[in-house]
């Protein structure tokens, strides 16, 4: 197989990264990315982007450390670079604060954000309904600047970019030798993945260029995060709820919750809503499946059902899921020289 | 009771204020004035990014380590207000990076969450083998100053535009006391071979991706003689230029150069960031701060004068704890001038 065709459905931060890390690891590979929505439009694109890893149940954890290690790590190295203002990404210290301590105050990712340490009586004294806090320095990705510089790395390897909406996998049989699903919240229809579900989120972008600091809300509900030219103020985790339109008493909830975490907020302007669905899964799927139908088959590797975590495992998962494309060109590769015998 | 402010800077505006806030009710005469050939966004104080920290080091001068902390408190509690914006106050963090081991400052304690730098977070910085990360606070003169006057005139404080040429111009006018908040200038009011500028110049960019405070030191260069970043609501200061005894007010080419060079090698982002301005500005540098009194007397004319300046790179870190001691020296005054006849007002 001289150039084996790959076909990458989504082209959120998922499927984007993933796509750049099969061009990475198989240069030979011609790489499409087929998707219904790009940039603006992706749910990640509603995301603030934080490198805050969330723990997905059934994921060992090793798995899940090792995928955020090799994310921040890729990150950090762009993040000291030229390019990481047209990349949108950037270094944030703020504090992670509990209303009552947490049963574990060493999360598995402590010592992979930089400086990570327990906050002083001191710096407590800003969150007064709040006993116990975290401080720590991590990276944010901000959208849609990184994916569109994703866009653009894929663009300068030759990968071409298409929309389109697919309905069925097997449409892409014949065309391509092998398809990468990073559908996302997609995947409940395209794969029937009943384990997937929606938790919605919904979110506001302010004008608060004084915000310079993250403050998160242990309880993962109320987050402040300050992006290149915008915070974003969450939010809400609405599990099984599908609904994309904005609520307006939610956004004044929202609001005055991140108000009692830093008062300033007040002041903010140009309020922006949106709402985006995260596809969550008690683990993440990235696995290899041969589909068969008919007698013929269709080589897929899947990277999807990230939920809350996306940016904060995405480098690693994508680097999972190049390596399962390479065993899928190897099984290929076998079976045509078999083939040829 | 006539009170004559020289300055309208950071410490001419707010040493008013605390005299204004402490004696109004106290002294129903009193009137205060203040004149200044510079208003903002004209003054040295308009200039800095408005970053609190001290100098390394406090050279046993604990009187201003205590003023540092008196400000910083004070700022502190008024992050949560709802003047907070209006002031220009918030909180940020950074880091301040070295070749070599330092002993810990004089404000270690005074700042939050202060500690030394991780060997990962050292990566960010080739060249730098040591540092620390603490959370202080920025407080921007172009809307402090802004924020000072609005209160001062609330309060029915005067403002002249003009450029005092001595004391006695003022005392002759019917003025009980001086404050010399002159700053630079004070030497052109009374010589003081010991207030030299430290002329500094700053390049503005647009970098809204920087969050952090990035100080540099060279201990051989001394102070700010090493590249600074600090980023502001609007725009991001880039800085590095210490130049003692320089007089220049204006922007040396040479000095943008260095400057621009030494912070993109610090923080290749910035090599993408738009200029948008370029200032330069005179520390009013003193070995310690000149806060004393001094009375004067010629013929018949006499009058007190409160000196309050030499704040150097420091002065929007120290203001609130000097225009305090400011105000307690003017108290004594107060106490000193009743007048006998008169029933004794409460003890100051």
């Amino acid at each position: 197989m001289a150039s084996p065709k790959v076909a990458v459905v989504g082209a959120g931060v998922i499927g984007l990264s993933t796509a750049l890390c099969i061009k990475e690891t198989c240069p030979s590979c011609s790489v499409t990315v087929l998707s219904d929505q790009f940039s603006p439009n992706t749910t990640s694109d509603v995301a603030a982007g934080m490198l805050i890893p969330y723990t997905y149940p059934d994921t060992p954890i090793h798995r899940q450390k090792q995928w955020f290690k090799e994310t921040f790590a890729y990150l950090f190295a762009i993040s000291n670079s030229a390019e990481a203002s047209e990349a949108g990404i950037h270094l944030v210290s703020g504090w992670q604060v509990f209303k009552s301590t947490p049963k574990e105050e060493l999360p598995f990712w402590s010592d992979i954000v930089l400086g990570f340490r327990a906050m002083s009586e001191a710096e407590l004294l800003k969150f007064p309904r709040h006993q116990f806090g975290q401080a720590f320095t991590t990276l944010k990705c901000d959208c849609p600047p990184y994916l569109l510089w994703l866009q653009k790395r894929l663009k300068a390897t030759g990968t071409q970019m298409y929309t389109r909406k697919v309905a069925d996998l097997w449409e892409l049989h014949g065309e391509y030798d092998i398809v990468v699903n990073c559908a996302g919240m997609g995947a409940h229809q395209l794969v029937g993945d009943k384990q997937l579900f929606p938790v919605r989120g919904q979110v506001l972008k302010v004008h608060a260029p004084w915000v310079k600091h993250f403050i998160r809300d242990g309880d993962g509900l109320t987050y402040i995060y300050p992006g290149i030219h915008r915070v974003t103020l969450g939010g809400t985790r609405e599990e099984g709820s599908w609904s994309l339109t904005p609520d307006t008493g939610t956004t004044r909830e929202i609001f005055d919750r991140c108000c009692s975490l830093e008062p300033s907020l007040q002041g903010a302007q140009y309020i922006e809503v949106k709402v985006g669905l995260r596809p969550s899964r008690h683990c993440v799927r990235v696995q290899r499946e041969v589909l068969s139908q008919g007698g013929l088959k269709l080589p897929v590797v899947h990277n999807y059902g990230h939920g809350a975590g996306g940016f904060s495992v995405h480098r690693g998962t994508a680097n999972e899921a190049a390596h399962l494309v390479g065993e899928c060109i190897s099984a290929l590769q076998g079976s045509s020289s078999r083939a040829k015998l | 009771m006539r009170v004559a402010v020289i300055g309208a800077g950071v410490i001419g505006l707010s040493s008013a204020l605390c005299i204004h806030e402490q004696f109004h009710g106290l002294v129903p005469s009193l009137e205060l004035e203040v004149y200044a050939d510079h208003f903002t966004p004209h003054t040295t104080s308009d200039g800095a990014a408005g970053l609190w920290q001290p100098y390394l080091s406090d050279h046993g001068n604990l009187q201003e380590t205590l003023w540092n902390k008196e400000t910083f408190d004070y700022l502190l509690g008024h992050l949560h207000s709802p003047e907070a914006k209006e002031m220009g106050l918030y909180l940020i963090s950074g880091y301040n990076l070295f070749t070599e081991p330092v002993p810990d400052p004089s404000w270690k304690n005074i700042v939050l969450g202060f500690r030394n730098l991780t060997p990962k977070e050292l990566e960010l910085f080739p060249g730098y083998s040591y540092g620390w990360f603490n959370t202080a606070m920025m407080l921007e003169g172009r809307s402090y100053l802004p924020w000072l006057t609005n209160r001062l005139t609330q309060r029915g404080v005067k403002f002249f535009h003009k450029k005092v040429e001595s004391f006695q111009e003022l005392f002759s006018q019917g003025v009980d006391v001086v404050l010399n908040c002159s700053g630079m200038r004070a030497g052109a009011l009374q010589p003081d071979p010991e207030l030299q500028p430290g002329r500094g110049q700053i390049i503005k960019v647009l970098a809204p991706w920087v969050k952090h405070f990035i100080i540099t030191h060279n201990l051989n260069s001394g102070i700010y003689n090493s590249p600074y970043i600090i980023p502001g609501r609007e725009f991001t200061v880039l800085g590095g230029i210490y130049q003692h005894g320089n007089w220049s007010e204006e922007n040396s080419a040479k000095d943008h150069n260095s400057i621009w060079d030494s912070c993109c090698r610090l923080l290749p982002p910035l090599q993408k960031a738009k200029i948008v301005g370029e200032w330069s500005g005179l520390r009013p540098a003193r070995r310690s701060v000149r806060l004393e009194r001094e009375s004067f007397r010629l013929g018949n004319l006499q009058g007190e004068v409160i000196h309050n300046y030499g704040h150097g790179g420091f002065g929007i870190t120290i203001h609130r704890g000097c225009a305090m001691a400011a105000a307690r020296l003017f108290g004594r005054i107060l106490q000193e001038k009743q007048q006998p006849g008169t029933p004794p007002g409460p003890r100051l």
